[in-house]
């Protein structure tokens, strides 16, 4: 024999059983622990420091450890005092005097206080990473007492305010502690947390999990439904998120694919989220090159595109068209601005106009190759370019070598995709960013290299100017400008997708916080 | 023997430099900038600039590779360009998970593959032998990533009697770290809970990762058995009246290894670098996610980090295979 079979079976037995004694079974229970609420993110977040939070990935974790001087209210893009109690801004807009309110505890048992703030402020304008995007005027801070501090500024701007929804204030006691070589504290904060937030952060394990559980002395206190503890499990396929959230061991995941969301949507048990984003996709068209250097044809080609065809092909409904170059909720977005829109016959006379009635070129497209949805939108660019005889090579790019590309013009594509995902609802951070004249190249993100004097000025008035309706007027004429010369083809605005248990309530989109999950007002409807 | 292994070991220098080189310089040629990286996606011009002269990315390719192998022969591999932790530090979070995955997914191999070779080796049965190589090649051919998701959805989903992803229950905190390998530090640190706990999560991953392997290897066993069960020593233990079963574990197996241990050592290789699907799908957190998130943010010192380890413990695999050679044939002397 060639095995013995009795001892084999004997071994086989004894390894089943050890298996058997394994496997009980029931590993979907963790769903209903109720004060546990479990998130399934795709993406985790590279570093605790909040200074990074204009990452989402950081602002998830932030928005629960730090409180911020101000923060937007849930559902819209208008804000409410969170650390400070008032605030005093200077006539010329070059200074702002917060007053905080006493008694704000951070974890450490520590009152929050003046120096804190202006620690932090140091803090960003000594690192100047990420957060700093949005407060480049900001150059530092001084202490008025242990409750005052004045936030100063080198040019004025209308939307600092907003901006500091982000600047999440660290316990500066706690952090000078654990600096070191003068890195500001960052390579300490990239594994804890240094805030005064409803949550403390308890454990992390990098692209696997992190856990946060309430900060018992939070000093908006406990009052009403919240849960305890929260677990963040790091699931990047979307189909594993998925199962996760069927089998119970989610109570919440974000979701992107659109099939996905319809898949959950048929079912009762599930919650489906579709939160309009400030996220807008835009096509760039390369000003400089040879052809599109004629605001015709760049017009023309954004009336070939078959945008009602992107929102239902590409994203199954869940985006909407956008109206103009900044989406719903952005400071200065006008309403009546008409939804792009297709007009063939429009396209063809202006070709015919520029001089090329029969197309008969080649334009290079760049896309992200590894998204369904932008590899849709080169595809139905590809198509409508065709009815005016213009060929679109596809460039499937990914972004860090798609900014370099657009970093020469010798490189830069002729057509290429850029979204914008402003880290607050400002308009200069989609015109100043997307179109002013210094953006081109060199890691900016005017893709389109367009650069125009009129359109530069207007651009730098309206990034100062403090009077709303005078700044709106402003944008309004970038607006006209834009609308006749086409640098950009206004694409579509994104939906955030998200599902959850049915008994998963509280939960409110945060536009300027996109892809931000706040624990704090979430929790079970049978608690 | 001793002399043999410092040869190698002196050969293994050379590749390690020679891989430092490639790794160094292709990295930078590949489109991306770290330095935009660690400003952020939405940094301005003079912010990356700034972080590109405080990363010492300005300074000329040559210099900065100088720089880093000074710093690599101290035994330091540097700080991640994007999150300014310590890559040796990082390396150790996330290396022992992706090699407890891989010995793992290899006694799965060697437990599974290896019989089903044998038998199919042996067997007179024709129906168990075509089904055994038919198998064998649905196993290499299957897709990992499928395979993983159908696994999910019928152990985990429908079943239930398996976890979905992770390492650990999210309830379940991970043992004191020593090596970083759950089910050895539970061990240590008298976790049985733990062990458990981690053991049932490494079966779909491993599994998975070692479904090409299984059948890779069934095929290797069968094909060294039947090269050499025709061979006249086997007709003679036969002749001299051994049972089938001496002759076979005797004779024809011992003969037969030296291939299967061989390709052993690649599949060890192939298990380390094939992770990164199998890490995604079960949302596991080892080298190929932390090789993906360098490559995804340009992180030249994390991609040459994850490129030494996964060399290094290549050669070392291969290094401890060609040393069992001498006790699997004697007739093998290093010199």
């Amino acid at each position: 024999m060639l095995f013995n079979r009795k001892k084999h079976l004997l071994m086989l037995s004894i390894a089943m059983l050890f298996v058997a004694s394994l496997i009980g079974g029931g590993f979907a229970a963790l769903a209903q622990d109720m004060s546990t609420l479990v998130i399934a993110l795709a993406g985790s977040p590279p570093t605790f420091d909040p200074l990074a939070a204009s990452d989402s990935r950081v602002d998830t974790p932030s928005i629960n450890l730090y409180n911020t001087l101000l923060q937007y209210l849930p559902g819209v893009t208008e804000w409410e005092l969170e650390l400070a109690e008032s605030y005093e801004q200077a006539e010329d807009g070059l200074s702002y005097t917060f007053t905080l309110k006493p008694g704000v505890m951070f974890h450490d048992g520590t009152e929050v206080m003046a120096e804190d703030v202006a620690y932090t402020v140091d803090r960003l304008v000594a690192v100047n990473i990420g957060v700093a995007r949005s407060l480049v005027m900001v150059t530092g801070a001084d202490v008025i007492d242990d409750y005052t501090v004045q936030i100063n500024l080198s040019t004025p701007f209308p939307g600092f305010l907003g901006a500091l929804s982000r600047l999440y204030i660290l316990n500066s006691e706690l952090v000078m502690a654990n600096t070191v070589d003068d890195d500001w504290g960052q390579t300490w904060l990239q594994n804890n947390d240094a805030g005064s937030g409803p949550y403390v952060l308890t454990s992390f394990t990098p692209e696997q999990e992190f856990t946060i559980e309430r900060f018992d002395d939070y000093h908006k206190g406990w009052e009403g439904n919240h849960v305890d503890r929260a677990i963040f499990v790091v699931i990047k396929e979307e189909s594993t998120r998925r199962l996760s959230l069927e089998n119970g061991d989610s109570h919440w995941i974000q979701v992107g694919s659109p099939e996905t969301l319809d898949a959950l949507s048929e079912n009762p048990a599930y919650t489906i989220n579709t939160d309009p984003t400030l996220n807008q996709l835009y096509f760039a068209m390369n000003s400089r090159h040879p052809i599109l250097s004629d605001a015709r044809v760049r017009k023309a080609l954004s009336l070939v595109y078959d945008f009602e065809g992107h929102v239902e092909l590409a994203r199954n409904g869940y985006a909407a068209i956008a109206k103009g170059v900044l989406p719903p909720g952005i400071v200065c977005f006008d309403a009546s601005t008409p939804e792009s829109a297709m007009d063939v016959e429009a396209a063809q006379a202006l070709m015919a106009e520029a001089g090329y009635a029969d197309g008969g070129f080649e334009l290079t497209m760049a896309y992200q190759g590894t998204s369904p949805e932008e590899t849709a939108a080169m595809q139905i660019m590809q198509a409508g370019a065709a009815q005016l005889g213009i060929t679109i090579r596809p460039m499937a790019i990914e972004w860090p070598a798609k900014v370099q590309a657009y970093s020469s013009q010798e490189t830069a594509p002729d057509v290429g995709t850029v979204w914008m995902f402003p880290s607050l609802p400002d308009p200069d951070q989609f015109f100043g960013r997307l179109g002013h004249s210094s953006q081109g190249g060199g890691g900016g993100i005017n893709f389109s290299w367009y650069s125009n004097a009129d359109n530069d000025a207007l651009l730098e008035a309206g990034k100062v100017e403090l009077d709303p309706e005078a700044r709106c007027e402003i944008y309004k004429q970038v607006q006209a400008i834009w609308d006749a010369e086409t640098p950009y083809v206004n694409v579509v605005v994104g939906m955030a997708l998200s599902a959850s248990h049915a008994n998963v309530k509280g939960y409110q989109w945060s536009p300027p916080h996109s892809y931000t999950q706040n624990v704090y007002q979430i929790y079970f409807d049978d608690m | 023997m001793g002399d043999y292994v410092l040869r190698r070991l002196y050969q293994a220098l050379w590749v390690l430099i020679a891989v430092t080189f490639v790794t160094f310089f292709i990295s930078n040629m590949l489109p991306g900038d770290p330095a935009l990286s660690r400003a952020g996606q939405f940094a301005t011009i003079e912010q990356v600039e700034k972080t590109r002269k405080l990363l010492g990315l300005d300074q000329p390719l040559h210099i900065q590779y100088i720089k880093y192998m000074e710093r690599l022969l101290s035994g330091d591999l540097g700080l991640s360009i994007v999150s300014r932790q310590p890559v040796l530090k990082e390396l150790r979070d996330f290396f022992p998970a992706t090699l407890e995955l891989t010995i793992a997914a290899l006694c799965f191999t060697l437990t599974v593959g290896v019989p089903l070779g044998i038998i199919a080796g042996s067997t007179k049965s024709r129906w168990l032998k075509s089904s055994i190589i038919t198998g064998s090649l649905i196993g290499v051919g299957i897709p990992v990533f499928w395979a993983g998701l159908v696994f999910q959805l019928v152990f985990a989903g429908r079943l239930d009697i398996l976890p979905l992803s992770g390492r650990l229950t999210l309830t379940v905190p991970p043992p004191p770290s020593v090596t970083n390998m759950y089910l050895i530090d539970s061990i240590l640190a008298g976790q049985w809970n733990t062990f458990k706990d981690a053991l049932i999560h490494l079966i779909l991953p491993a599994f998975t990762l070692s479904l090409g392997q299984i059948g890779a290897m069934a095929r290797t066993t069968n094909s060294a058995m039947a090269s050499v069960i025709h061979r006249d020593y086997v007709r003679t233990a036969h002749a001299k009246g051994l049972s089938e079963r001496k002759v076979l574990w005797r004779h024809v197996l011992r003969n037969a290894l030296l291939p299967v241990v061989t390709v052993l050592g690649l599949y060890v290789a192939f298990m380390l670098n094939g992770a990164l699907l199998i890490e995604i799908i079960f949302s596991w957190g080892g080298l190929g996610t932390y090789a993906w998130i360098g490559i995804f943010r340009n992180d030249i010192t994390v991609i040459m980090g994850v490129t030494l380890t996964a060399s290094l413990t290549f050669m070392f695999v291969n290094l401890v295979i060609d040393l069992t050679y001498p006790f699997l044939d004697p007739r093998i002397q290093y010199g």
